[in-house]
């Protein structure tokens, strides 16, 4: 909206749709998707599976292969750059792995089977690492960073750690060395897919604060992506609510929580369970196919509230608050 | 400790497999033929001969007393003796082993030194024309029978062309035995002449030899390079913007020449087999040809000597691979037990 | 020789050629270019073969003919391969050489199967000794390389057509039992076989009816990539001279013959090779192609 807001924001996605074509027909993944991740901040993506917000994370860093897929519009700015302009190469060599990093959600497959955790771990590091200074880091620095970062993320006697292979870690360990890794280059963005579904959820918590504690020390910037409310509240600054490629509303976390304003919202967080409450409540209906969806708010079918209007006539924005945004025709 | 079991295992299953080759052997030379002792005996040899070579080898005797003295003649190392060349089969195998070894070898290096990189390119290319010619060669070189393609080379480069020599080992010399391969032992004896002249002599034979070895590797390598790039690693690691070259060098191919090394017994296997043609078109002095001529000329002892130590360095040689692939990859026990 | 062969041409009958060329095979067979290269590849080498009497413009030239005045001629109207050392057509004697080598291709693969495959489902359905012995004994017959195992049973036989046949069989049945055996064992313990087992139903018939029948794919694959090596191995036999004798027209044969009048008659040693090639590639292909069709799984499976 205005130029100095615009400016504080590290990662802002404008607008974009983006579309698969298949056998079975055109899969609107994506359908004007806006989102802006500040500097420092960390911006939870919550929703369902299939809500797109994987295929989100993965345009920012141009993963998407088109075809089948095919970016219909938008803009994907990280600081004054559009990366959508930018070649395969430039993307490669200049933002992924460096400005920006990725955590996986699968803590087994990313990791290669046949080179042990110090090898990838050095090659992440002398491959994209970025000099301070602007003078390439001595070998013997890097070797020590790797150590540091691992006692950071709580793995003690990094050294063995090193030497193992992926196949000799459990998941809660592997998930960690994945962790180091996405802190490792020093990036200005990170984004968390998912991190930790895959495991316990004692687990989960050590993960969570071990990732929080990370990011204040380094002041980075996050994407996370998760369909766990709770992991939301624990971890994330503020939060948008994705369902079926729409946004459906960002607000602070605190404020989300205590005061919803998009029905989906309101009904997803009435499906976390909790002791006080009597019934689980559902939400009725199934997530709709994506393939010839409504042209309107696509949670449509199964709103409590909807308007006439809103089958056809997608929401636009509507300021609730100055920091808290909702896409629906019942606000505006 | 488990790598231990697993050799010893190995080894402890060589013996069954070496007496059932002895076994075999022994069945193809007594058992087989209508009449043993004349075919032992030789076309030459007239019916006085036949019978006392007959009493002499016991062939009147139960069969498992003839297997036990044929054993113990083999654990004497006494093959018999050829009977064009009149010395022990023993002694002419040993002579004309490394030629064949080294014919063997160079085609190797060429099949995995060239087999390797174009499946790799191929499948980085999927379904380019680079790929579609690659296939074409690949299935071209296993279709084309080795000994015309041998004989076709000859014709255009060393008849034709006069470029290349149409046969033999070595124009002039030897270099000093030290290995008996003369690649080998020209260098070390620092021969250059020797050098050139095994080099060149070298090149038909073992590229036509290899051709099917290519051939087989290049399309190994390319199902396996295919299969790695669909892992998740490659996708985490391209999206960490990790350089192409390192991804595809350092991590899908250490992934994907898994199952193109457990090939290489077989691989060396079939060589071996192809020597027998490659050798008699190109008059290459190696257990090939060996082979061959003492076919032509009814020498059985010396068949049977030939099938016994190729039988026996095949399957040397598939052990020694299988414990090497061990040795890189302790993981792979698993996979060879299932 | 001749008896045996003709047999063959009462097989592509009407009834056969209608069954096959409904749409799904023309599908399989067809649907990309190297495929339907290599099934018209088959196709028109085994039509070639079968034809030949029909098709060589001189068929008294298959075996024993002399004509002294023609010998080793160029490639020209009347002779379009040439002629070799004894004035023959080489043309029709390459027509006439698939008729042989096509046939004992098809019957060294058609015994390999009749023994490897059932010596595999017991290996793969009975552990212990049964499975112990078929399985090494199988080991003992793949350490020897085929050539080398079908030149001493040739030496020990004599060679003809059914010694070649028998020895080249002889090194081929174990892969066959490998490979059934291997998938007899995957398929031994699905649950509709424990279910068949408890219910009764003999072990003969749980094998043929239900297990065999899975495996079919695999030896489908592996039988036509094998016709192919086994046209390359019958003729390096007859190059070498352990295979079939002259006068038989054989390819392997032929270019050995060319050998003692080479450089001079490139024809005599061209056309028999890529008689080979052809007949070779077209199997490759539409081996390769059926298993690409029938299961990705088996990318790995080679010569």
């Amino acid at each position: 909206m205005h130029r100095t807001a615009e400016e504080s924001h590290l990662l802002r996605i404008k607008d974009l749709a983006l579309e698969f074509h298949t056998e079975r027909g055109v899969v609107q993944a994506l359908d004007g998707v806006n989102l802006a991740v500040a500097k420092g901040e960390v911006l939870g993506l919550v929703g369902e599976s299939g809500c797109g917000k994987t295929v989100t994370g993965r345009s920012v860093l141009g993963l998407i292969p088109c075809p089948p897929g095919r970016i219909v519009r938008g803009e994907i700015w990280l600081d004054q750059e559009n990366l959508m302009t930018l070649s395969q190469e430039n993307l490669r060599s200049r933002v992924r792995g460096s400005r920006i990093t990725l955590v996986p959600q699968d803590t087994l497959g990313p990791l290669n089977p046949v080179h042990t955790v110090g090898t990838q771990m050095g090659d992440i590091l002398k491959y994209k690492g970025r000099s301070r200074n602007g003078r390439p880091n001595r070998p013997g620095s890097d070797h020590q960073e790797i150590l540091d970062l691992l006692r950071a993320v709580h793995l003690p006697d990094p050294d063995k750690i090193l030497a193992k292979y992926p196949a000799e870690l459990s998941g809660g360990q592997r998930q960690r060395i994945l962790i180091a890794m996405a802190f490792l280059p020093r990036p200005e963005l990170i984004i968390a897919d998912e991190p930790t579904t895959a495991l316990d959820v004692t687990v989960q918590a050590q993960i969570l604060k071990i990732f929080r504690d990370l990011v204040a020390r380094d002041g980075c910037s996050v994407l996370f992506i998760t369909h766990d409310m709770g992991v939301v509240a624990t971890i994330c600054d503020r939060v948008s609510v994705m369902y079926a490629g729409q946004i459906a509303e960002t607000a602070p976390v605190r404020k989300l929580f205590e005061s919803p304003r998009h029905p989906y919202t309101v009904k997803l967080l009435d499906s976390v369970p909790s002791p006080e409450k009597k019934e689980i409540s559902q939400i009725p209906g199934t997530v709709p196919t994506l393939i010839n969806i409504n042209k309107g708010c696509r949670f449509y079918d199964r709103c409590p509230q909807r308007l006439d209007r809103c089958r056809d006539h997608k929401p636009g924005l509507t300021q609730a608050d100055e920091d808290h945004a909702v896409f629906c025709h019942l606000f505006g | 400790m488990e790598v231990r079991a697993f050799v010893f295992k190995r080894l402890v299953l060589l013996f069954p497999i070496l007496f059932g080759l002895l076994l075999l052997v022994f069945v193809i030379s007594r058992v087989v033929p209508a009449d043993p002792a004349a075919l032992l005996a030789g076309p030459m040899a007239g019916r006085e001969q036949v019978e006392s070579l007959r009493h002499q080898l016991g062939l009147d005797r139960p069969l498992y007393a003839q297997f036990l003295s044929y054993l113990v003649q083999l654990g004497k190392g006494d093959l018999g003796s050829s009977l064009y060349s009149n010395r022990p089969v023993v002694e002419d195998l040993i002579a004309r082993f490394p030629a064949t070894m080294e014919l063997t070898l160079v085609a190797m290096t060429l099949a995995i030194g060239l087999g390797i990189p174009l499946g790799t390119i191929a499948a980085l290319r999927r379904n380019s024309m680079i790929d579609k010619g690659l296939t074409i060669f690949s299935v071209g070189g296993l279709s084309i029978a080795s000994f015309w393609l041998g004989l076709m080379c000859q014709l255009f480069f060393g008849m034709y062309l006069n470029l290349l020599p149409i046969g033999g080992r070595i124009v002039g010399a030897p270099p000093t035995t030290v290995t008996g391969l003369y690649l080998l032992d020209s260098l070390i004896t620092g021969s250059l002449g020797a050098l050139w002249s095994s080099v060149v002599h070298l090149l038909l034979p073992g590229l036509t030899l290899s051709m099917p070895a290519i051939a087989t590797i290049m399309r190994f390598t390319r199902s396996g390079v295919l299969d790695s790039l669909q892992r998740d690693y490659v996708l985490y690691e391209r999206a960490m913007g990790l350089p192409e070259r390192v991804v595809v060098v350092k991590y899908v191919l250490r992934n994907a020449l898994n199952a193109t090394i457990a090939q290489i017994g077989l691989i060396f296997g079939a060589l071996l087999a192809g020597t027998v043609a490659i050798e008699t078109v190109f008059d290459w002095p190696g257990l090939g040809l060996y082979a061959v001529s003492s076919i032509l000329l009814f020498d059985y002892k010396a068949i049977l000597g030939v099938t016994l130590i190729s039988g026996i360095t095949y399957v040397l040689v598939n052990l020694g691979v299988d414990i090497l692939l061990v040795l890189i990859d302790p993981r792979g026990i698993r996979r060879q037990e299932a | 020789m001749n008896g045996r062969v003709s047999a063959l041409q009462s097989l592509p009958g009407v009834g056969l050629a209608k069954k096959l060329l409904n749409r799904r095979m023309l599908r399989l067979f067809f649907r990309d270019k190297l495929t339907g290269l290599g099934t018209v590849l088959v196709l028109v080498t085994f039509f070639l073969a079968v034809a030949a009497p029909v098709l060589s413009p001189f068929p008294e030239d298959a075996y024993e003919n002399v004509r002294v005045a023609e010998r080793l001629q160029s490639p020209s109207a009347k002779h379009w391969f040439g002629t070799d050392r004894m004035g023959r057509d080489i043309f029709s004697r390459v027509l006439y050489g698939g008729r042989v080598t096509l046939f004992i291709a098809l019957a060294v693969t058609l015994l390999s199967i009749a023994i490897g495959v059932p010596l595999g489902l017991v290996a793969g359905y009975y552990s212990g000794a049964i499975h112990e012995v078929i399985m090494r004994v199988a080991d003992v017959f793949l350490a020897i390389p085929r050539i080398i195992l079908a030149l001493s049973l040739a030496a020990a036989l004599g060679p003809n057509v059914p010694n070649v046949i028998v020895a080249l069989s002889v090194s081929f049945w174990p892969r066959f039992t490998r490979i059934v055996e291997a998938e007899t064992q995957s398929l031994r313990h699905e649950l509709y076989i424990e279910a068949s087992q408890s219910l009764g139903v003999s072990p003969v018939s749980i094998l043929f009816r239900h297990i065999f029948v899975h495996t079919l794919p695999t030896i489908i694959v592996r039988g036509t990539l094998g016709i192919g090596f086994t046209i390359l191995l019958a003729a390096t036999l007859g190059f070498i001279g352990v295979g079939v004798s002259p006068p038989t027209p054989e390819w392997g044969l032929m270019i050995a013959e060319s050998r003692e009048y080479l450089p001079g008659t490139w024809w005599y040693a061209l056309f028999p090779g890529l008689a080979i090639f052809l007949t070779v590639m077209g199997y490759i292909l539409m081996g390769d192609s059926l298993r690409d069709a029938m299961d990705p799984r088996l990318r790995g499976i080679e010569g």
